[in-house]
This record gives C-alpha cells, sequence and structure tokens, in this order.
C-alpha cells in the first residue's frame, strides 16, 4: 500500500516536469534546460516563501492559503522567466536550441543551490519551510478525513500539488485535441513554414508554449522542494529533470499517456526501495526508465510511429526558406 | 475611420529588422565575440561583488582568486590547462558528428563508458602486467567501450532514422547508472564507492613528466586535436562529412554512402572520446565512478557548437570555461558565498557567448520613427486618398 502511495504522490515531479516539456515540445521548442528550468522553479518558490515568511515575521503568523500562494506565484514568475530567456535567445536571436537548453540547465543547477545557500543561516527560513509544506502543500484535505480508511488514503491524501498536475495534465490534452489553440500549436511545432503561410504568429506561438511550459514545469520543482522534502532545500531536483524529458518521448507527445507514464516511472524509482534493494542492484534498477525510453523510441522509429513534432529543435526563421 | 487609425498610430514608433547575413569582416566578429567575453568576465565580477559577504571589494578580489586559483603556481596552472585540455579533446571529438549534423549530445556517456572500459583493466588487470601492457589494454578498451556506445545510437540513426538527439541524451543516463553499480558493486567494505584503484602500486597510472602530473595528457591531447583537425580539414572523409552537412540529398547524388559516413564518423567520435576517457583515468582520476567526467560532456557539446568546428575558438572557450569554474571556485572560499558559482557564471558564460553569435550572424537595423505634430491636424482621408493605407 505504502509502495503505491509514495508512487503517485512522486509522480508529480515527473508530471508537471513532462507536462510543461510536452507543451514547450509541440511549439517545436526542444528545451533542454528542463532540469534548469525545475531548479529556478524551486528557486522561485524559495523565494516566494522567504518573501512571505519575512513579511509575516516568522512562523506565527503564517496563512495557510496565503503560504501555497506566494511559493506557488513566484515559482511560476521564475520559471516563466527561464521560458522566456530560452524562447529570447532561440526565437528573436536564431541560436541553436540544445546548446540554450545545456546552458540554460548548468545556469540553473548552479543557480538554486547557489540561491538556497543564503537561506541556510537562517533557522528562521528552515523552520519556516518545513511549517509552509505541512499546510496546503502536503495535505490539503483535513485528516480526520483522508484518515477514514485505505481508499480515502489513497485518493485524498496529497497536497494541493499533485491534484494541480493531474487537472494541468489532462487540461493539455484536451487543449490539444480539441481547441483551435492546440490545433494552431501543433501546427507551429510540425511545419512552422505551412503555420506562417497560414497566418499564425510561429514567434508568438513559441514564445508563449515556451514560457507556459517552463512555469508548469518549475511547479515540478517546487513540488519536489515543498511537498517530497517538507522543504529541506539541501536536495536538488535536477536528476529528475532528465527523467522528465525522457518521459515527454516515452508518453510520445500525449500528457494523458503521462500520468500513466509518470506513475510509472515514480513506481520505478520508489519500488527497489521497498524491495531492500540496494547499492548496484538499486542502481540498475534506476537505468528502466531510460532504457524503456530508447526502446520506445526505437520501436516508434522502426514502426514509423514517428510522434514527434517533425520541426522539433529546430529554429524558424523567414528568410531562410 | 481616420480618427481610429490615428489612435493607433503610437507617438513614437519603433522597428527592427533582422537580416541574415554571412560577410561579416573578420574583426568585426573578433570584436563583438571579444566584448561579449569581456563582458560575461565583467558580469561574474559584478555578481560576485554583490554576494561577497560583508565586504565592499568583492568585485576586485574576484579576479584576484580568479587568477589565484587557475595560474598562480606551476600546478595549478597544469591543472587548469588540463582541465581546459580535457574539455577540450572531448569538444573536438565531438565536432565530426556535430559537422554532419548529428546531435551527438551523448558525450558524456560514452567518455564515462570509456572510463569504466579502462578502470576494469586497471582494477583487474594492471596489478598482474607490466605497466606498459596494462596501458595499452586499459586504451584498448576505453576505446572499445566508448566506440559501442557512440555506435549504437548511429546504428539506429542509420536504419531507422532514430531520433538522435534523445537517443544519445538517454545513453548518458544509461552509462552513469552502470557506472554507478560498477562503483559500489566492487568497493572495498565500509567504503562509499571504488576508491583510488592501485594506490601504492600505481599499476595502470600514467607516468609523471618533470614530475607533473598533467603533462603527459596534455600533450597527447595537444597531437590528438591537430590530427582530428587535419582529418576533418584535409581528408576525403573530412570532405564526405561536410558535403553532408551542406545537405544528405547533395550527399546522395555525389555517390556518398550516407549511412556509412553517419555510423564511421560515428565510431570515430567514440574512439576520440576513449582516448579522452584513457587519459582521464589513467592519468587524473584513477578511478571512475558517476561524477568521474562531472558534466564535461555537456559542456563540450556547448563549446564545440560554439567553436563553430574552428579548433582555435574552441581551445580558447575550454581555457575560458576551465579558468571560470576553477577560478570562482576559488573567489568563493575565499569570499564567503556558496561554490555552486562556478556552475551559474559558466552557464551565463555560455548564455551571453551564444548571444554573440546572434550579432554576427545577422544583420540588425533599428528603425526610430517619431510621429509628425501634423499628423494630428491633416485633412480628411477624401482631400487626400494618396496618403490612405500609407501610415
Amino acid at each position: 500500500m505504502g509502495v503505491i502511495f509514495e508512487s503517485i504522490r512522486f509522480a508529480t515531479v515527473f508530471l508537471f516536469g513532462s507536462a510543461g516539456e510536452t507543451v514547450t515540445e509541440k511549439s517545436g521548442h526542444l528545451n533542454l534546460g528542463t532540469p534548469g528550468v525545475m531548479c529556478i522553479g524551486a528557486m522561485g518558490s524559495a523565494i516566494g516563501a522567504s518573501i512571505y515568511l519575512s513579511m509575516c515575521g516568522g512562523v506565527g503568523g503564517t496563512n495557510a492559503f496565503l503560504s501555497f500562494l506566494f511559493p506557488f506565484l513566484f515559482c511560476i514568475l521564475f520559471a516563466g522567466l527561464a521560458g522566456l530567456l530560452f524562447s529570447f535567445i532561440t526565437v528573436t536571436l536564431h541560436c541553436n536550441q540544445n546548446v540554450t537548453g545545456l546552458a540554460l540547465t548548468t545556469f540553473g543547477v548552479g543557480l538554486y543551490p547557489f540561491v538556497t545557500s543564503f537561506l541556510e543561516a537562517n533557522p528562521v527560513m528552515k523552520a519556516g519551510f518545513s511549517s509552509i509544506s505541512h499546510k496546503y502543500l502536503t495535505h490539503v484535505f483535513p485528516e480526520q478525513f483522508y484518515n477514514m480508511n485505505d481508499f480515502t488514503r489513497l485518493f485524498f491524501s496529497y497536497g494541493v500539488l499533485v491534484y494541480l498536475a493531474i487537472a494541468i495534465a489532462i487540461a493539455i490534452a484536451i487543449i490539444m485535441k480539441k481547441t483551435k489553440v492546440g490545433l494552431f500549436l501543433r501546427t507551429v511545432g510540425e511545419n512552422p513554414s505551412a503555420a506562417d503561410a497560414a497566418g499564425i504568429s510561429v514567434n508568438r506561438y513559441r514564445y508563449l508554449a515556451t514560457m507556459i511550459g517552463s512555469a508548469i514545469s518549475g511547479l515540478g520543482g517546487m513540488f519536489y522542494l515543498f511537498d517530497w522534502c517538507s522543504g529541506a532545500f539541501e536536495f536538488v531536483v535536477d536528476a529528475y529533470g532528465w527523467l522528465a524529458v525522457s518521459l515527454v518521448i516515452f508518453t510520445m507527445w500525449k500528457t494523458e499517456i503521462g500520468i500513466a507514464g509518470s506513475l510509472l516511472f515514480s513506481f520505478l524509482y520508489i519500488f527497489p526501495g521497498y524491495l531492500n534493494f540496494s547499492g548496484p542492484d538499486k542502481k540498475l534498477f534506476e537505468l528502466v526508465p531510460y532504457a524503456a525510453t530508447i526502446l520506445i523510441l526505437v520501436i516508434t522509429s522502426i514502426f514509423k510511429l514517428g510522434k514527434a513534432p517533425a520541426g522539433l529543435g529546430q529554429s524558424y526563421f523567414r528568410e531562410d526558406r | 475611420m481616420r480618427n481610429q487609425e490615428k489612435a493607433k498610430t503610437p507617438f513614437l514608433r519603433f522597428s527592427l529588422h533582422v537580416s541574415r547575413r554571412n560577410d561579416v569582416p573578420w574583426w568585426i566578429a573578433l570584436v563583438v565575440k571579444a566584448s561579449f567575453i569581456v563582458g560575461a568576465l565583467l558580469l561574474c565580477g559584478i555578481i560576485s561583488g554583490i554576494f561577497a559577504e560583508g565586504r565592499s571589494d568583492g568585485f576586485i578580489m574576484f579576479y584576484k582568486y580568479l587568477i589565484e586559483g587557475t595560474f598562480y603556481s606551476p600546478n595549478t596552472a597544469i591543472a587548469t590547462i588540463w582541465n581546459a585540455s580535457i574539455l577540450l579533446i572531448i569538444a573536438v571529438a565531438i565536432t565530426p558528428a556535430f559537422k554532419m549534423k548529428f546531435w551527438n549530445i551523448g558525450a558524456e556517456g560514452q567518455v564515462l563508458m570509456g572510463c569504466l572500459g579502462a578502470a576494469i583493466i586497471m582494477k583487474f588487470v594492471a596489478p598482474n602486467v607490466p605497466n606498459i601492457i596494462a596501458l595499452f589494454l586499459m586504451l584498448f578498451m576505453a576505446l572499445l567501450f566508448s566506440i559501442i556506445w557512440a555506435a549504437i545510437p548511429a546504428l539506429f540513426k542509420a536504419y531507422f532514422n532514430t531520433n538522435e538527439t534523445l537517443f544519445t541524451l538517454m545513453m548518458n543516463y544509461i552509462a552513469i547508472g552502470i557506472v554507478a553499480a560498477f562503483s559500489l558493486k566492487y568497493k572495498a567494505t565500509g567504503d562509499t564507492a571504488l576508491g583510488i584503484l592501485n594506490a601504492q602500486t600505481h599499476a595502470g597510472w600514467m607516468p609523471e613528466l618533470f614530475g607533473y602530473k598533467y603533462l603527459i595528457g596534455i600533450f597527447v591531447i595537444i597531437n590528438l586535436v591537430v590530427a582530428l583537425w587535419f582529418y576533418l580539414k584535409y581528408s576525403k572523409h573530412g570532405y564526405e562529412i561536410a558535403v553532408l552537412n551542406g545537405s544528405v540529398r547533395t550527399a546522395e547524388y555525389v555517390g556518398i554512402n550516407v549511412k556509412l559516413v553517419t555510423i564511421r564518423t560515428m565510431i570515430l567520435c567514440g574512439a576520440a572520446c576513449g582516448a579522452a576517457a584513457f587519459l582521464l583515468t589513467s592519468g587524473a582520476s584513477h578511478t571512475v565512478s558517476e561524477t568521474v567526467v562531472g558534466g564535461r560532456g555537456f559542456t563540450a557539446v556547448m563549446i564545440s557548437w560554439l567553436g563553430h568546428f574552428n579548433p582555435l575558438q574552441m581551445v580558447l572557450y575550454s581555457l575560458l570555461n576551465a579558468i571560470i569554474t576553477t577560478g570562482s571556485s576559488n573567489a568563493a572560499a575565499n569570499l564567503g558565498y556558496s561554490g555552486e558559482v562556478a556552475s551559474v557564471l559558466s552557464g551565463l558564460f555560455f548564455l551571453l557567448i551564444l548571444v554573440s553569435e546572434f550579432f554576427i550572424d545577422f544583420k540588425i537595423k533599428f528603425k526610430l520613427k517619431f510621429r509628425h505634430k501634423e499628423d494630428n491636424n491633416q485633412p480628411p482621408a477624401e482631400a487626400k486618398p494618396e496618403l490612405e493605407g500609407g501610415k
């Protein structure tokens, strides 16, 4: 029972990360900066939390709703800014996406511990982060409700971000399939020249998709910091960022499959711990998600199921046609 | 109608026209690049000045510690050059692949697998054979492992057109996992990881030259880089890669076997990565762990791309990156902020160099237009129809 509960909870990191990256990739942007973006999102939420804590003077006066809202908004803001930086360099300045993404990852993965190192000296912040995380962020429903039986524990005992992640993944799937915006976005990712000829502003779509996608990915960082680690900022989320990138491929660019896929990835991560796997076996077990991703990649290419947006990774410049 | 249009016209209009250009004089490119590099270094100092704990000279002192940490003594200087040359050899190793538009971002994994191959020999064979044979065997295994790791994505790319960016990216993490498992499996009981191998006997260790640890490695790398550059520039293979860079169709029309060139070039990449891995294991780390390459594979991707297949530029960037990362760690330790600043500054450095590419590759025309005062009291549209639709 515990392993399922933990898997569902931890899946949120992958779900946020991959849902955001899916939106980005649908626009034709291969943002390899996702691990960095998730770190920057975590950093943003840490900044938001510390601003809120210093506003209400410590742990005493915190309000449950505001202590969710501040980290959330700052997380979206900073992760969105990272997306803006990525799109500015790749769209406006026409630079290579892979290189920009890797540079953004180097930058973000360093920035998070650099910024949080200033919080370390402050005991108020450490206590405050833990207190903030124990409000809406780890359990949104009251304890007497979710502790009634196994069913309620399985479905209602999570923090607010877990439900938000599932809602966002479903919303993205619907927007992609059923709305005009989704159709236009897919067109931009598949064939930017055709989209441009049809009067769709390629640049605007790419900017917005990357910023929104990054903001969603960044929430994965916030979840990791405030829910999974209960506000302990010594742990860095970057390794899961790469798994989120691979999950996008694994789910063939569909966020509704992403819900199941993230559960699988998180199960594979949590499971060895429950089997008392240790040392080398655990490390080998952790390879399975990557190997499975390669398998999917190979199978889709052999049988020409090509679901990757055709314009993925290519920058678009009207004059180059 | 007229009023509406007027309301839409802002007082100050600003337009930007961007067009690609290929005819940049070399000195303009040089000035742009140099000013961005200087800007990046200044930015590092400014960040240091802001975060230096309780002192106001963080800006100036950053440069002092930067130089102190990198070129103060012969030992630190050689270590810095060694760091730069390992970056350089990996960057040059993946350049042939980039040149034929094969996005090999798996250098991290390819080098790491080579390190594993070398370490296996070091652990199990080296203590029982003469050192020169051990070194040869290590080189052989490093080449073999790296080539296999590079050839797998190439085969799939050649035959099934599997996306190589994502494939090589995933291969990195599989390599990291395998190495981590190996290091845990064969560690001494009580240790947390596989420690330095053969610490007493120095079996399988690269000998020192003039008492300095990295000199042989640096010397070998310089030769390898020159050889690879000649290969790309003057050999038939290099020419075939260049044709592929232009267009795959052209290559097919002139009778180049695209599949063969793809696989052959990636084998070459793997071999060069294997050589880097051999030098890294025998000359520096003397062990293998998941962090032994330490992200150099990813940094090398950026260096290779930003270097535009030009080895001199790659030398410059790898040296600057080595200086910034080593030097800023030293500055951080002395100025009281977190050593993670090294990664932040290195990321910023590459982002700025990337941005500088734009100002070289593109021509930018600014247009600033003020709306004339007389626009406000222009005669009605019927009187001057030729103005319609103009502004």
